[in-house]
């Protein structure tokens, strides 16, 4: 996985986390509940599917760049938290980011939890 | 990092003002980290992001609470820069004109308060996006189908305040609205036309009320915060019918407007059909080096071949009649005649009927993909609109592509562009699209658009909106008489908010103390 190129206000420390970090496939922070993961997927529904659902431009795009297995953000299992944190409030290539006004810290919390949970084998 | 402030305000001045605003909205609505403060930053900024830097952000969820968070504003003289939803993408996003204000972030404000099916209109607050509309809409089963632009992340207020336009017959959004609430920079609340009667029947039926109408001096201004706002909603049509035309060659853009301009005058189409160019319809579905690695702008013969392989035209437009079937398929025969006398190519037609899939009917439906062009060229795309406003006539469209084309060429720039027809004008709408990561063409991108602004002006043409980077260069060209409008605009600013606190530059309008800053 690529980091995000970031503005010139980046601050380096968070980048780096992001890269240490970005490469572990993880299967989501501890205290991972049901409950929170499924409000996580009600709010990627809402705040994220219209790029990055299934025929979104945004998947589509991801498959041209990285290939068809990582282009829906759903079934990846190498997102992490820092990673997705990262990308959401600082964006990534063309995505702008989002505001705590707009997705606060507690919905993209659930977002996290539901976007790193482990995924069923296939 | 070094803390961003408000002009002439100390950092203890600010701080006391934050601790302000955090006793109107609470702790949690105050953002002002510097993580917060990049997220009120242009993602497509041509140029530093920080020239627009924000001071911090605070988000109201009331009407009384802008109301208190402006009394605070004007207490320390803190100016505020009012988003809706924060949108406003390739015009400045959420980013204000000065440096140092601090947003007054709408997106809390996101009541649908009224959607009447009888008479075709909605009220609705600033944080209502197009995707919130449309969901409302269809979960309570409405016959009413909203018009949006081509992407639909945006708060139907906001682009409505900034004049933007869709493709259904009420495209022309700033002209469908009917009705504002306002709070002045002052603290009192104002409604707009028959809203100024206490119960009132048809506030959002009847635009003027008795007296002044007021509505068009709060869009693209900064004379006050809108807080509600009405807006007509067309009623379904029971079919649509669309007529797709690619046109294979550069020299059919002038017939084609021609034989447009009577259809529109006439009332045959009445949605804005966008005429788009050969760049701008690879750019939807492809990026640029698929096509070409070469340095400098497409040379034509690979523009010529990228076309024909991706089965687009020169210029691509779609006409949507929108109505009854039997009154659509009259309409369309006469769409095909006024066009079969232009040009030999003929239009691909698809009809839809009520109860089929709503995505093939023209209806504005959620969408996103549009921000794919900024992929064009690569990187972390950036995109500019310079969209000059001409006369509904072949010529002056010949004459403005051929003045743009030649000027993006000339700094290394694709023309991406196309014309949205009104009922008498044309919108030409381009975008410099570039590579953020190359700064070398980010200043180019910059100097470019400067040129064309000028350019147009010399020829008669003006810009119906622009990025929040050139309002003092897009307004200047607006002087005739002396500058008499700046002159009245600073006018009434002056008078309804003394303290400038209210997004000053917006429009290159700045209040009184900072008129000096006009770039």
């Amino acid at each position: 996985m690529t980091v995000p190129k970031r503005p010139s206000t980046a601050r380096p420390a968070l980048a780096t986390i992001a890269l240490a970090t970005a490469a572990v496939a993880q299967t989501g922070p501890p205290g991972n509940t049901a409950a929170l993961r499924d409000n996580g997927h009600t709010l990627f529904s809402a705040s994220c599917a219209y790029c990055h659902g299934e025929r979104g431009f945004a998947t589509a795009l991801l498959s041209r760049r990285l290939g068809p297995g990582k282009a829906m953000l759903e079934a990846r299992t190498d997102l992490t938290p820092e990673y997705v944190r990262h990308a959401v409030r600082h964006g990534v290539g063309s995505m702008p980011w989002y505001r705590r006004a707009e997705l606060p810290d507690v919905d993209l919390d659930a977002i996290i939890v539901y976007l790193t949970a482990a995924k069923p084998t296939p | 990092m070094q803390r961003v402030l408000p002009h002439g305000v100390s950092a203890s001045r600010f701080d006391a003002a934050l601790a302000a605003f955090r006793g109107i909205v609470g702790e949690a609505y105050v953002f002002a980290t510097d993580e917060d403060r990049d997220t009120y930053l242009d993602p497509y900024a041509p140029g530093r992001p920080e020239s627009h830097a924000a001071a911090a952000g605070v988000a109201p969820a009331s009407v009384e609470e802008i109301q208190a968070i402006l009394a605070v504003a004007n207490r320390y003289k803190v100016p505020l820069w009012p988003v809706s939803r924060g949108k406003n993408l390739g015009y400045g996003t959420a980013a204000p004109a000065m440096t140092g204000t601090v947003i007054l972030d709408l997106v809390r404000l996101n009541r649908i308060l009224e959607v009447d099916e009888e008479l075709g209109f909605v009220l609705v607050e600033p944080g209502v996006g197009f995707n919130d509309l449309f969901a409302h809409l269809q979960a309570h089963g409405s016959h009413l189908w909203m018009s949006a632009p081509a992407q639909t992340w945006g708060s139907v207020v906001g682009n409505a305040l900034e004049r933007g336009v869709g493709y259904t017959p009420y495209g022309d959004h700033a002209s469908k609205v009917c009705g504002m609430e306002i709070v002045l920079p002052g603290g009192r609340i104002v409604r707009t036309g028959m809203g100024a009667i206490s119960g009132a029947s048809a506030w959002q039926l009847f635009k003027y009320g008795f007296g002044p109408s007021w509505e068009g001096a709060f869009m693209q201004s900064n004379f006050g915060v809108v807080t509600k706002l009405g807006l007509w909603m067309m009623p379904e049509p029971e079919a649509t019918l669309t007529l797709a035309m690619n046109l294979p060659r550069e020299s059919d853009l002038g017939p084609a407007v021609d034989a447009l301009r009577p259809l529109k005058l006439g009332g045959i189409v009445q949605a804005n059909p966008s005429i788009a160019n050969v760049v701008r319809a690879l750019a939807m579905k492809s990026s640029r080096d698929q096509w070409y690695r070469g340095e400098g702008p497409m040379p034509d013969a690979v523009l010529e071949e990228a076309r024909a392989k991706a089965d687009v035209g020169w210029w691509n437009f779609s006409i949507r009649l929108f109505g009854l079937p039997e009154v659509n398929t009259i309409h369309a025969k006469v769409v095909r005649s006024a066009f079969a006398a232009v040009t030999p190519t003929e239009f691909k037609t698809t009809e839809w009927h009520r109860g089929d899939p709503l995505e093939k009917s023209g209806a504005a439906v959620p969408s996103l993909a549009p921000l794919n062009v900024v992929n064009w060229r690569g990187g972390r795309g950036g995109h500019l609109t310079f969209s000059p406003v001409s006369p509904l006539r072949g010529v002056d469209a010949v004459k403005q592509y051929r003045m743009a084309r030649k000027r993006f060429e000339e700094y290394g720039f694709d023309y991406y562009g196309g014309f949205t027809a009104g009922e008498r004008y044309l919108n030409h709408i381009t975008m410099i699209i570039y590579d953020r990561d190359d700064e070398a063409m980010t200043r180019r991108a910059r100097d470019l658009y400067t040129v064309l602004v000028r350019n147009a002006a010399a020829a008669g043409y003006g810009e119906y909106r622009t990025h929040v980077a050139f309002y003092d260069e897009v307004a200047t060209t607006y002087a005739w008489g002396g500058s008499a409008l700046m002159r009245l605009n600073e006018t009434v600013k002056d008078a309804l908010d003394p303290n400038g606190i209210l997004a000053p530059g917006k429009m290159g309008i700045w209040p009184a103390a900072l008129r000096s800053r006009r770039a």
